[in-house]
């Protein structure tokens, strides 16, 4: 009788305990959340230099070289401070995220430069939709959204039909 | 001892840790609240209004674009205007709407002014901000509804009404300010004027990012609503303004949304950003951050024109004449001039403004 | 609802006022709703699993019940006397079977909830990883505290199977039973015949008891709030990099971390019990200073006590005393050697009971690991008991000397530290290297130069956990040699009201808690 209560109970609590949990002890209540850059092909070039949302601003900024001119935005008080960095052609935005200096915003300015799969301002929105073709995309009135990882490119395109607008940025409700 | 005894002897304890508990409660809030008499001063705004011992004609409510554009101390110089600035950092339209409800019950303002920069924020946005505009409000009904409707996701009513609940962990952050201001502050604004006189030229300034959405949302006009049926239901005329400030960017989708708005009802709505040229704003001189907010120059030559709609379209009228009011203006007029003067030294000395910012020399 | 949430001390408020204000006799109805209400604040779903489970554990008590007292009303019946022996033997084993198939499938209906809703998920990773397969991952509901409150439930099952209780007819109570709070949490695992008595009593206000009640809440908060969690943070810091964090840092992580599991697991307990307290409630002790203990085995006797011995119960008696593995054992006696044989029953329930044990923290191979090293460190102690016993008799003045016993205190705890390194690092491998690092690059200067304060605590932070845990230690020092601290500071009401009032600005003031802090929930709660 107990053999078959001690079997019984062995193999339910190997089946069901086990699954209790896996997440208990130190490691799950980890409280800080870590930013990477994940990015994938949403990334920008400028000459050799590759970079995308969340990589540190300072190996970012200092492989660029010197900016055309900066302009920091304090907002109210004293929460957090925008800094935004001007290139020929595009404009880098930089944050504390979490203590370390991060790129959070690449904005294309001009039709002087186009980022790595040949978006430009200016050009026809279909040709840059079709140059985007492998990434998946979300269209929100004339805005086209592709995200990869914590990564958001925007793509807004007028009513002539060419692209105004193309930017990264930080993807809504990643971390 | 006997049971009995001992008893008693419990009871009496038991209430004295209950009063002595509640009684550190109280101290303890009061030594470890966050001042904000030095550094970030924004926090320390909205409980001056209190001590305002006279009535005001005209109330601004607001965020920054207000409380750093504009000077009471000019418009009554230049037209008698009695007002007063309600702004906060980045105070939310609903935050706007219960300072005015509580400020109706003390004050009888003809004009109400409110800057719709604000109207792009249709959540609650941020703890600390929250807490700069709220923690001021003396307890009362309106304070309640403000905290409801500004709380975020992570925030509870109850470290509201007893700050040291929120406040606790900052006894590692203690210092001599915390201790000497336990139980009274220095005024930071004059009728509610953040000033500022250093300067930092425009240069250029951001591309304006491309929003998802650009409509605004609807528990801003739910509060524009209710702000202007409250002005309504006190004889008070709501205006709306938009600050010439330039970043963050204000977008046309928004301003006419606000236009058609103010037309449907009966609101005039006035972007100063279109008359800057006209008000004679030089982003060269006019600003402290590069086109961000204005300096007291340029908030002296916005109050200049503004006053004259006030005056002028809205008949608000002059006061110079009302000994009681006149004397008390003179104190904040003279309190303006020595923070001026104050202010000038330091940038003479430093080239920044050491005691009146977080010191980050420009 | 979190112990540590302003909605659960609330929630306590009002629930101890309104215990002592209505007629008595409803206040065990009273705890039942205020555990739907707590349930409830978790998810509504969860409330229908746990239903399933009370209606299934009372339906098949109560038929088990029934189909005994049919048995025993038989039997002694005059119809029943008549029968001959084998005949009576026949229809009692008829019933007995009757009553097994009862009772397994209740078993497995409690535990296929269980298995069901937590096991899916990894079953389904386990055959897509074997099989290359992609079976989606279900989202189901975890019902809060399942763990905990199906444990209690097939213990009273299995309790009245073995007619070690009776059968309860009232369906509420066994609600109650299986839902009461406080013990949802974390435990401590409690089985009927003990609960049964106080948790369905009228209970008097008595203000001794609501004081210590009230105390003991509050210096479970003080361990949880200013030390656990505090520690949690360096704890966290050490172990989420064991690339960068070797030698002394694993050393130093693995003590910050007894420190803080300690504080953590008991502080939840002394809420629980001081809850149950207030109530009039008395529920079992889960820890009787287990860092005191000078061997292994006795340390698992004072550690989550509730759920030692319900491995105990459940699964190592019935497994060694199970005719098969007495076969077994008896074959092994002719076959191999006698020593042996005598001993593989033993080994082998320890064995298997361990593994589940292991299996119990989670699925995971550092956690079987981590179950089997527990079962190894017990029998090698039993092997070499008699080396043990002629050591201890031959020096009987150095063993009962306080340097030898410090040592084997001491000596229990490292070894309870390092084998709680595979709970820190989630994999074996990193652990044992981990290990290793400590005595081939024990880094000691290195640890001391500074790095310690940029784990996100600050020296003003290792001063307070320091100094919580030398109160801690103090407080146990008194417990283990005198008894009850609350009890001997009753007589000095004014020294004890002072007491409770440093307690209670320390954890106001110090505790981890409110916006600005994550809300760390007991680590207990997973399991």
């Amino acid at each position: 009788m107990k053999r078959i209560i001690a079997v019984i109970l062995a193999v339910m609590c190997a089946f069901a305990l086990c699954a209790c949990s896996d997440n208990g002890g130190a490691q799950k209540t980890e409280t800080k959340t870590e930013y990477e850059a994940d990015y994938g092909e949403l990334y920008y070039a400028s000459g050799d230099v590759k970079f995308g949302i969340f990589d540190p601003a300072d190996e970012v900024l200092s492989a660029l070289g010197e900016p055309v001119s900066t302009f920091e935005s304090n907002s109210c008080a004293y929460q957090g401070k925008d800094k935004f960095y001007y290139y020929d052609g595009f404009e880098v935005l930089v944050n504390d995220v979490d203590g370390t200096e991060r790129v959070t915003g690449i904005t294309i300015a001009d039709d002087t430069v186009s980022n790595p799969q040949g978006v430009k301002i200016g050009m026809k929105g279909d040709e840059a939709l079709a140059l985007m073709d492998d990434i998946e995309y979300t269209q929100s009135g004339d805005t086209y959204k592709f995200t990869v990882g914590s990564t958001l490119f925007r793509l807004q395109v007028g009513a002539d039909g060419t692209v105004k607008a193309a930017e990264y940025s930080v993807a809504a409700n990643d971390k | 001892m006997s049971g009995k005894s001992n008893k008693k002897l419990h009871i009496i304890c038991l209430i004295a840790f209950v009063v002595l508990l509640c009684a550190a409660i109280w101290l303890l809030g009061k030594v470890l609240e966050p001042k904000y008499m030095t550094g970030v001063l924004e926090g320390a705004m909205t409980r001056e209004y209190y001590d305002e011992q006279n009535a005001h004609d005209v109330i601004f409510v607001g965020d920054c674009e207000v409380y750093e554009n504009f000077s009471p101390v000019t418009m009554w110089e230049e037209k008698g205007i009695t007002s007063y600035i309600r702004g906060s950092a980045q105070q939310l339209i609903w935050q706007s709407y219960y300072l005015l409800e509580e400020a109706f019950e003390r004050d009888s303002p003809k004009i109400v002014v409110y800057n719709v920069q604000s109207m792009k924020y249709d959540t609650p946005q941020s703890e600390a901000y929250n807490r700069m505009t709220i923690d001021g409000m003396p307890l009362s009904r309106h304070k309640l509804d403000a905290i409801k409707a500004s709380m975020t996701e992570d925030e509870d009513m109850i470290s509201y009404l007893i700050p040291f609940l929120r406040y606790h962990s900052r006894w590692s952050e203690l210092t001599a300010e915390d201790f000497e201001y336990a139980f009274r502050r220095d005024p930071v604004t004059i009728a509610g004027y953040l000033m500022r006189a250093d300067v930092e030229p425009m240069t250029k300034l951001p591309t304006a990012p491309v929003l998802d959405d650009y409509t605004i949302g609807d528990t801003c006009w739910e509060y524009l609503d209710k702000m202007q049926k409250l002005c309504d239901a006190n004889g008070a005329t709501l205006v709306l303004i938009k600050s010439p400030s330039l970043w963050p960017h204000w977008y046309d989708e928004w301003d006419e949304q606000i236009s058609s708005y103010a037309d449907k009802h009966g609101l005039d709505y006035i972007n100063l950003l279109n008359v800057s040229d006209e008000i004679g704003i030089d982003m060269q001189t006019d600003t402290y951050d590069a086109g961000l907010h204005l300096n007291i120059y340029g908030a002296e030559k916005l109050s200049r024109y503004f006053a004259d709609i006030l005056a002028d379209k809205y008949g608000v009228p002059d006061r110079r004449v009302d000994e009681a009011i006149a004397a008390d203006w003179e104190a904040k007029s003279d309190a303006y001039y020595e923070l001026l003067a104050a202010q000038k030294a330091e940038l003479k000395e430093y080239g920044y403004l050491k005691s009146w910012t977080l010191g980050d020399e420009k | 609802m979190l112990f540590t949430s302003y909605g659960f001390i609330a929630f306590l408020a009002v629930l101890f006022a309104l215990y002592y204000v209505i007629p008595k006799r409803f206040q065990w109805l009273l705890l039942l709703a205020a555990d739907i209400v707590f349930y409830a604040c978790a998810g509504w779903k969860g409330l229908c699993f746990m239903a399933a489970t009370v209606v299934v554990s009372w339906a098949a008590t109560n038929l088990m019940g029934t189909s005994l007292r049919a048995q025993k009303a038989f039997l002694s019946s005059p119809e029943g006397k008549v029968l001959e022996r084998p005949e009576r033997k026949a229809y009692k084993k008829q019933c007995e079977k009757r009553r097994k198939l009862i009772f397994v499938l209740a078993l497995i209906a409690d535990l296929g909830i269980l298995a069901a809703l937590k096991y899916t998920n990894f079953l389904i990773n386990n055959v897509n990883a074997i099989f290359s397969a992609d079976i989606a991952s279900v989202d189901w509901v975890l019902p809060l505290g399942i763990s905990f409150y199906t444990f209690q439930t097939v213990s009273y099952v299995i309790d009245v199977y073995w007619e070690k209780v009776e059968p309860e007819r009232n369906i509420l109570r066994v609600a109650l039973f299986t839902s009461f709070f406080p013990l949802l949490i974390q435990g401590p695992i409690s089985r009927f015949g003990d609960l049964r008595d106080t948790l369905f009593a009228e209970h008097k206000a008595d203000f001794k008891q609501i004081s210590f009640g009230l105390q003991r809440i509050l210096w479970g908060y003080f361990k949880k709030l200013v030390i656990a969690d505090r520690l949690l943070v360096a704890v966290t810091a050490l172990c989420g990099d064991p690339e960068a964090y070797t030698g002394a840092y694993v050393f130093i992580g693995a003590v910050l971390y007894a420190a803080e599991l300690y504080a953590d697991f008991t502080g939840g307990i002394d809420i629980t019990i001081g809850i149950a307290q207030v109530l009039g409630i008395s529920v079992k002790e889960n820890f009787i200073r287990p860092y005191f203990s000078r061997n292994i085995a006795e340390y698992w006797r004072r550690w989550h006590i509730s759920m030692g011995t319900w491995f105990k119960d459940y699964i190592f008696y019935p497994l060694s005393v199970a005719p098969w593995l007495l076969k077994l054992s008896k074959s092994a006696r002719k076959k191999i050697s006698d020593g042996f044989g005598r001993k593989l029953s033993v080994y082998v329930s320890t064995i298997v009971t361990w593994f589940l044990t292991g299996l119990w923290h989670g699925a995971a191979w550092n956690f079987v690991v981590w179950g089997l090293l527990n079962a190894f460190f017990i029998l090698l102690a039993e092997e070499f008991k008699p080396v043990s016993q002629r050591f201890r008799a031959k020096h009987e003045k150095l063993v009962s000397g306080f340097g030898y016993r410090a040592f084997e205190t001491l000596r229990t705890f490292l070894l309870m530290c390092s084998l709680r390194v595979l709970d820190c690092y989630r994999d074996v491998t990193v652990s044992f290297r981990a290990i290793g690092t400590v005595f081939t690059d024990f880094n000691w200067r290195e640890a001391f130069s500074g790095t310690l304060l940029q784990l996100g605590l600050t020296g003003a932070d290792y001063i307070i956990a320091f100094c919580g845990v030398i109160v801690m230690f103090a407080v146990s020092c008194v417990q283990e040699k005198r008894g009850s601290v609350r009890e001997a500071l009753w007589e000095k009401p004014v020294l004890s009201y002072a007491v409770f009032f440093i307690l209670a600005v320390a954890v106001l003031t110090l505790g981890a808690y409110g916006v600005g802090y994550d809300a760390s929930q007991f680590i207990y709660n997973q399991f």
